[in-house]
């Protein structure tokens, strides 16, 4: 199919309403742009949150473990 | 029997959203690129510009889909409200939340971009216009619900009232959108685009329309991925999956 | 059981009583600025008058909800009224005592803003057909009470939130919409020398149906706050 435009600056002019056009188009991608970068951040933040608190707790656990073991000899 | 619903309750199984949903997600962003490269190419290079409103006109195709997904947003969150509620289903909660700011963004967009419609078509920003004014009331009610439930510091008591506001925000809205008609009516308003659209421009509003419908359903997944671990931080899967996740993570 | 509830409520409030008469002073004060603000020629404060003294009665109910469930929610005995009875019961004894006390104030008192906003301006003092005030007092009767069953809708979600006082009104505000356009317009529909019947009535069935679906929300409302 054609399109209506002949030149690239016709199609950016858009009559006298390219302004308007592209203004609606322009913040509509950046709005689901930022929701999308928004969501993306809080999935990984939660990830790395949770892996540090599994590192902590690794770390609890394995010094609780030799802990017990001094108690155990003494 | 049983069978025909066990796809309901697996949706109310965290876990098993969770680990779904991250391998429809590549399939529905594929789908939505291929839906926007068609819905662009039709609304803004095939479709032709109105005799009347120039290429203005273009702007409909993003206005009336975002307009559109901003009701049936808040529908959408007031029936997952509703089966949080009655069948005390955690998940329809977390989905509300998720639907959300997805549904307020929509509603902003519709008001954005309505408003900068209106400047070439009635010569303003703003026109008390009664789809203007429902939207702008609409607006109101999300940030209202996400005020509310971020209001609480126990998530049970923060669903739960949330889910009444929207119930109630739900039941108003139709009242909301008459009243405001009736009154705009009085007033002798202006309206955008009734009467129905021309057949020339239906191709790439219905493809805009798809192509929002399945952005607004990537997004409130991605954010109910979020949602999922947040409330799911504690149980073993989600430290499984941080543990798997990390492995594919070159350090 | 309601009525037991109810004459709790309206023996408390005898102790505090210029509380009660706050909103009313604001509901006066709120519409004597405009003078001020806008003008004081008659024929431009009588177009105004219906949707000032309108919004500044939403605005006085909304200050009044401050002290819709405060005293009793935090000495505990609401939480000890809700065991006893059903939440129901209880908001909607509090619903009828707050219209009591602070709507019914708003509408008794309508009248003498009605002067000051010059709302009979070029009436002649004969002729009480045409008075304009009789009309917004019934629009005001009729309105009022619905803004309390929605306030209280909000006052029972809100009530175990952490932020209380703005976000109430955030919440209740667009709920408020319909009944600010039919209200102000009925009077605004007497002004013209128009029917108003119509407005009237649909102020009638929003408060109906503000009856039948807000107690229950506010009594589950209530019900998820104090549990």
């Amino acid at each position: 199919m054609n399109g209506w435009a002949n030149s690239l600056q016709e199609f950016l002019a858009m009559g006298k309403h390219g302004d308007y056009v592209w203004a609606s188009y322009g913040m509509t991608l950046l709005v689901f742009v930022l929701l999308f970068v928004w969501f993306r951040y809080m999935l990984k933040s939660l990830r790395s949150q949770v892996q540090s608190r599994l590192q902590t707790d690794d770390q609890e656990a394995s010094s609780a473990k030799a802990r017990k073991l001094k108690v155990d000899k003494a | 029997m049983a069978s025909n619903w066990r796809w309901f309750h697996q949706l109310g199984s965290p876990k098993w959203f969770f680990e779904k949903s991250a391998k429809w997600l590549p399939w529905l962003w594929a789908l939505f690129f291929i839906l926007l490269g068609l819905g662009l190419y039709h609304s803004l290079w095939v479709s032709p510009q109105d005799y009347q409103q120039g290429h203005s006109v273009r702007i409909m195709y993003i206005h009336v889909p975002v307009a559109a997904l901003s009701m049936v947003g808040y529908v959408a969150m007031a029936i997952a409200c509703t089966i949080g509620l009655v069948w005390k289903m955690k998940m329809a909660f977390a989905a509300a939340r998720a639907i959300a700011p997805v549904g307020a963004a929509m509603t902003f967009l519709a008001l954005f971009t309505g408003a900068v419609w209106g400047k070439p078509t009635w010569g303003t920003w703003w026109e008390w216009d009664a789809r203007l004014t429902s939207e702008l009331l609409l607006f109101f009610l999300y940030l209202g619900f996400i005020a509310l439930h971020s209001s609480f510091s126990e998530r049970n008591k923060a669903d739960k009232a949330a889910s009444v506001l929207a119930l109630v925000g739900v039941i108003n809205v139709p009242i909301i959108y008459f009243s405001v008609k009736w009154w705009n009516t009085l007033h002798q308003g202006y309206s955008l685009g009734t009467g129905g659209v021309a057949d020339e421009f239906k191709p790439a509003l219905f493809i805009m329309i798809a192509a929002i419908y399945v952005l607004f359903a990537n997004l409130v997944i991605m954010r109910l991925r979020a949602e999922v671990l947040l409330r799911e931080q504690k149980a073993r899967w989600v430290a499984d999956w941080a543990k798997g996740s990390e492995k594919g993570v070159k350090r | 059981m309601l009525l037991t509830l109810l004459k709790r409520e309206l023996m408390i409030a005898r102790r505090n009583w210029i509380g009660l008469a706050i909103p009313v002073f604001f509901f006066v004060m709120v519409v004597s600025l405009f003078p001020f603000a806008v003008s004081p020629d008659a024929p431009v404060l009588q177009k105004i008058a219906p949707g000032i003294i309108w919004v500044a009665a939403l605005l006085a109910t909304l200050l009044s909800l401050e002290q819709f469930y405060r005293t009793d929610y935090q000495d505990g005995s609401l939480e000890q009224l809700v065991i006893m009875s059903s939440p129901t019961l209880v908001a909607s004894a509090k619903i009828i005592a707050h219209w009591i006390l602070t709507g019914l104030p708003l509408v008794l008192i309508s009248p003498l803003l009605g002067v000051l906003m010059q709302l009979n301006y070029g009436v002649g003092y004969d002729s009480v057909a045409e008075d304009h005030t009789v009309v917004l007092m019934l629009s005001l009767l009729l309105g009022t009470p619905t803004l309390c069953l929605i306030g209280a809708v909000g006052m029972s979600l809100t009530l175990a939130a952490n932020r209380n006082g703005m976000l109430v009104s955030v919440l209740i505000l667009p709920l408020y919409v319909p009944i600010l356009i039919f209200g102000a317009s009925t009077v605004t529909a007497s002004l013209e020398n128009f029917g108003y019947n119509g407005q009237l009535a649909i102020l009638g069935a929003l408060l109906l149906l503000a009856m039948v679906f807000a107690p229950f929300a506010a009594g589950r409302a209530l019900k998820i706050s104090v549990s």
